[in-house]
């Protein structure tokens, strides 16, 4: 049997020098496959005399299971070094900026007004709308602005006829469902306003929250609760909140409610006008007067009713310093939200 | 400031801290006193210091017309702190009794009281420094000692004061009546004005001397050689000289303070107080004091319910509390069967009803001091109706794909709707013209979000940007007879515009900017669950007709994409060179109308699916819409879906033919299909296919 180790001496050579699968594939076929060296060797068994059989057996296929897995081996190798090569030579700059230049940006307007709106909602607070072109009755009338009273002011609104305007703020919606629906209400009514006026400080249309809630029992202690919890969540927790005396013709008492100068924590700076304080909201209880244009029994219900603008509490927020900047639609300001 | 105040707040009013300690004590700094007005309502603006006192800065609220004066903010600072007010005190000079002026009034809703006196023998001067200091730091110019001491007083007490150069008023009879027709009339500015028959003017007999409660008349004013006057001090109705002054454009001391409501009672103490300063400073002979005061003064008299102030308020205050507080504003306040009842001050206005005095009390015990309370619960979940539910999606989704979102006015240019060529009988030209606009160029309002996507687009394409992607969602308004007083339609529209110069792209996808906003609009279809809609050739006059495509669900047009027409782009004069803008326009209305408002599970087929591909040679003008909607007609309910896969034009494909490939899927609900099943449908499928559409197959 010095033959069988000749034959695996010269494999293993032939082994060493195979580069690639295929040359792997002819030494197996060469010394495994049906006219290879070692099925030679199994048919030629028959030739020895019986007794030899099965010892010459055994070594041959010990020697065919021996190549059998110096082959398996030898490829397993060459595979993996396949891959490397391949890998290298699929390498490219990962650094560079992935396919569509990412997402655009949400106007900051809208992010706050839904900010707000999710408080509210959070808070039991329904959600209305209402016509943006309003009659004049539910725009002042309604809400106790009769004309010629000082609180209207003609160079202030949006005309389209004597009866028609562009609504001066979200209140009418107020009304509208007040007029359809009895309490208890709890609703917020988020939108657009329009008001004659442009400078630095003013657009001619801009972003309103009004709310209102009505019940039996509402009280003004139950709005100073409810705009804290509000103001508290949208600035932060520990923003000191005050409410002031002033004067809306729908509401009584009326209220301004300022928030603690988030720019200088109430020490006093340019933003605050160094009185520390910021304004940020209206509000007060529903006046009878309301009530009694939504055909609501006298004295049976209480309310408040609160409103805001969406600019501000923007501007406030992300630090914004011109209110034109959000009407200018430019995408170096937009694309940072 | 908030956006509900705005428009209520009133304008500002200066007063000096020197002046006020005249009828009050403060012991207070400026500060202090600013911080303790604005605590009661009164907002104190700014404070400035001018040689050594300090002005403050008030905005008042319209209803306030009481605190117009230096002892109207007094009053306030006594009703706040408890102190007593000091009043001014003078001695007149003993009057000439037999001469005096003759006063009617024609109309006493207009005019409730009248008051006057001549004065004989004045000399004009200057006034002295003490008076022309406060006058100067209360925002008034000095003018002569006359005229001073009528602005003093007004800023004093509050009442508007005119003072008449006797000499002119030569009838010798003062009336107060509206014109029997339109006249003219120059003010003492100099202007001429149109007087409407429903404006009141103070008459020399016949002849018109003044408008009543805004301005004198320039022939009747005081001058340098002025020797005698008339000194008018009077009532007027509110309403009318709000409707005077802002018909005329001529808003004044006067008229802010008559609009606002001054003291009906105080109308002679004014007069008065104003004589004494006049002999003081310019001397002369004081005639007779005429008052005409037609009807009797009744003080408005309001009942409180002491429960109803606490149930409102949210407080526990005591009756004789709730007594004090509502005394401190100068009110006389009785308390017997179980109600207080509150006599106002004649120069409180604004108090007409119960809730008026709870909110005094509010104010006197501090808004600060009322503890908050949350709500009694009523559990109830709210949520945000579907409308803002989708939008709110539809934003996200569109951000998502690269668009930045942007807020436009709801003005827009009659102009923009030429540029787009929308013909006249489309309803886009029903637009709203507002009476008062600010610029021509936002004179309407917009019944489409186009022409605005175009300015934001013009406007960062100037500045340098070239990839520029952006929607907007907001309402559109079509006129439905605004003249008849009905409301327009409100539309809710969701639009976009996108251009992209890929010359500069690092992964230039090659992709048609057609297909990519059309796959972003049928991203947004599908969000919102919309199932019927097919699209269609577009005949929109601004876009490409070629490229752009109408969205139909039913009858109805549900939106648009394409790209803007060429000629457009022209007009627009923009250097865009070949990349295209394409646009988008739909109706979020309409869309919400026909989606699905719940998501119901469909059942799947858990059977491996088979795909067959076919490739067919048509004639050009077959859309891949007509193809599909025709294979759509094949019956067989083991196709579950059919794709174009690839379309092509040109090269080797004969002219006015197109090439198109569709890949279908085969599944059943019952079984795995064998490979022979399948053939056997496809070729059924195939066969029917191109009898019905004429197509060839490709090879």
């Amino acid at each position: 049997m010095d033959d069988l180790q000749e034959l695996k001496k010269t494999f293993l050579e032939e082994l060493e020098q195979a580069r690639d699968v295929q040359q792997l594939q002819a030494l197996r076929s060469r010394y495994l496959g049906k006219r290879g060296e070692i099925t030679a060797r199994l048919k030629s068994l028959g030739t020895l005399p019986p007794e030899q059989r099965p010892a010459a057996g055994k070594l041959i296929n010990e020697t065919k299971k021996f190549m059998e897995q110096r082959l398996a081996e030898a490829l397993e190798k060459l595979q993996v070094q396949e891959i490397e090569r391949r890998v290298r030579k699929e390498m490219i700059d990962v650094t560079l900026p992935g396919v569509g230049a990412g997402t655009g940006g949400r106007h900051p307007i809208n992010l706050v007004l839904d900010e707000v709106i999710d408080i509210f909602v959070s808070m039991g607070f329904g959600v209305e709308e209402g016509p943006e072109i309003e009659l004049d009755f539910y725009n002042f009338e309604a809400l106790n602005i009769p004309k010629d009273h000082p609180a209207r002011d003609m160079q202030d609104t949006f005309y389209i006829n004597n009866d028609v305007v562009l609504r001066t703020h979200t209140s009418p919606v107020q009304v509208r469902v007040m007029q359809q629906r009895t309490p208890p209400l709890k609703f917020i009514a988020p939108g657009k306003v329009y008001r004659c006026d442009a400078d630095v400080s003013h657009t001619p249309m801009f972003h309103q929250v009004e709310g209102l809630m009505v019940d039996r029992h509402v009280t003004f202690a139950n709005l100073k609760s409810v705009l804290e919890s509000f103001l508290h969540a949208i600035f932060s927790p520990d923003t000191p909140v005050r409410f002031r005396p002033s004067y809306f013709p729908f509401t009584e008492p009326s209220a301004e409610v300022d928030i603690g100068c988030i720019f200088c924590k109430g020490a006093g700076c340019r933003v605050c006008k160094t009185t520390g304080w910021l304004e940020i909201l209206g509000a007060g209880m529903v006046n009878p007067r309301v009530f009694r244009m939504a055909g609501y029994k006298p004295g049976k219900y209480t309310g408040f009713a609160f409103g805001m603008g969406i600019e501000r509490i923007t501007m406030l927020k992300y630090g914004i310093d011109d209110i034109r900047l959000f009407y200018e639609n430019d995408l170096r300001f937009l694309k940072q939200f | 400031m908030p956006a509900w105040a705005g428009r209520y707040n009133g304008s500002a009013m200066l007063v000096s801290i020197e002046w006020l300690k005249e009828f009050i004590s403060i012991r207070q700094s400026p500060e202090e006193v600013a911080d303790l007005l604005t605590m009661a309502g009164l907002e104190v603006d700014s404070s400035e210091e001018v040689n050594g006192d300090t002005v403050l800065e008030i905005d008042l609220t319209p209803n306030r017309g009481d605190c117009l004066s230096v002892i109207g903010i007094a009053r306030e600072i006594s009703a706040v702190t408890g102190r007593k007010i000091r009043m001014p005190r003078f001695r007149l000079p003993s009057e000439d009794k037999r001469s005096w002026m003759k006063v009617s009034i024609d109309n006493r809703d207009l005019c409730p009281r009248y008051a006057g006196r001549i004065i004989k023998g004045v000399k004009i001067g200057e006034s002295p420094d003490w008076m022309k200091r406060r006058l100067e730091a209360s925002g008034i110019r000095p003018i002569n000692n006359i005229v001073d001491v009528t602005n003093y007083v007004m800023l004093e007490y509050g009442q508007p004061l005119h003072a008449f150069d006797l000499d002119r008023l030569k009838a010798g009879h003062i009336r107060v009546a509206t014109p029997s027709r339109t006249i003219r009339f120059k003010t003492l500015d100099g202007a001429e004005r149109k007087i409407t028959k429903d404006m009141l003017l103070i008459w020399d007999g016949d002849r018109p001397v003044a408008v009543a409660g805004v301005m004198g008349g320039l022939d009747s004013e005081v001058s340098d050689g002025t020797t005698s006057i008339f000194l008018e001090s009077a009532c007027f109705n509110p309403s009318s000289v709000r409707r005077t002054s802002s018909a005329l454009g001529l808003r004044t001391e006067s008229s802010f303070r008559f609009e606002r409501g001054i003291d009906i009672l105080g109308v002679d103490r004014a007069l008065d107080r104003a004589s004494f300063l006049i002999s003081e400073l310019a001397g002369g002979l004081l005639c007779k004091k005429v008052d005409v005061f037609p009807r009797k003064y009744r003080p408005r008299r309001i009942k409180v319910h002491v429960d109803r102030v606490n149930a409102l308020l949210g407080t526990n205050l005591s009756r004789t509390r709730i007594q004090d507080l509502i005394a401190r504003t100068g009110a006389f306040v009785e308390d017997f069967d179980e109600y207080l009842h509150v006599e106002v001050p004649s120069y409180r206005n604004d108090l007409e009803a119960e809730v008026d005095l709870i909110e005094e009390v509010a104010r006197l015990y501090g808004y600060h001091r009322i503890a908050p309370a949350a709500p009694e619960v009523k559990v109830e979940a709210a949520r945000p109706g579907r409308m803002r539910k989708t939008t709110v999606s539809a934003r996200h989704l569109l951000c998502s794909r690269g668009y930045t979102e942007v807020i436009n006015y709801s003005f827009m240019n009659p102009e923009a709707l030429d540029l787009l060529e929308i013909p006249e009988k489309d309803y886009r030209r029903r637009a709203i013209p507002i009476m008062n606009p600010l610029r021509q160029e936002e004179s309407l309002v917009r019944t489409t979000l186009i022409p605005s996507l175009i300015e934001n687009f013009v406007y960062n394409f100037n500045r340098g940007m070239r990839s520029i992607k952006l929607f907007e969602t907001a309402r559109v308004f079509i006129d439905k007879g605004v003249k008849n007083g009905r409301l327009p339609q409100e539309n809710n529209r969701i639009s976009g515009l996108y251009f992209d110069d890929s010359s500069h792209l690092l992964w230039d996808t090659g992709l048609d900017p057609y297909f990519h906003v059309k796959g972003d609009a049928d991203a947004l279809i599908q969000d919102m669950a919309v199932r019927d809609g097919v699209w269609e050739r577009s005949s929109e006059p601004f876009l490409h007709p070629g490229r752009s495509a109408d969205f139909r669900i039913g009858d109805e047009k549900a939106g648009v994409v394409g790209v803007l027409s060429p000629e457009v782009v022209r007009r627009l004069d923009l250097k865009t060179g070949d990349t295209p803008i394409v646009v988008f326009d739909f109706d979020l209305d309409m869309l919400m109308q026909h989606s699905s408002a719940a998501k119901i599970y469909e059942k799947f087929s858990r059977f491996p699916s088979v795909q067959r591909d076919i490739s067919i040679l048509v004639d050009a003008e077959k859309t891949a819409q007509d193809l599909l909607d025709t294979m759509r007609e094949f019956r067989s309910d083991l196709i579950s879906d059919i794709k174009v896969f690839d379309y092509y034009r040109g090269g080797n494909i004969p002219g006015g033919k197109a090439s198109l490939a569709f890949n279908i899927t085969y599944r059943s609900f019952e079984r795995t299909l064998s490979e022979e099943e399948v053939d056997s449908v496809h070729k059924d499928f195939v066969d029917f296919l191109l009898e019905k559409t004429g197509a060839v197959l490709r090879s």
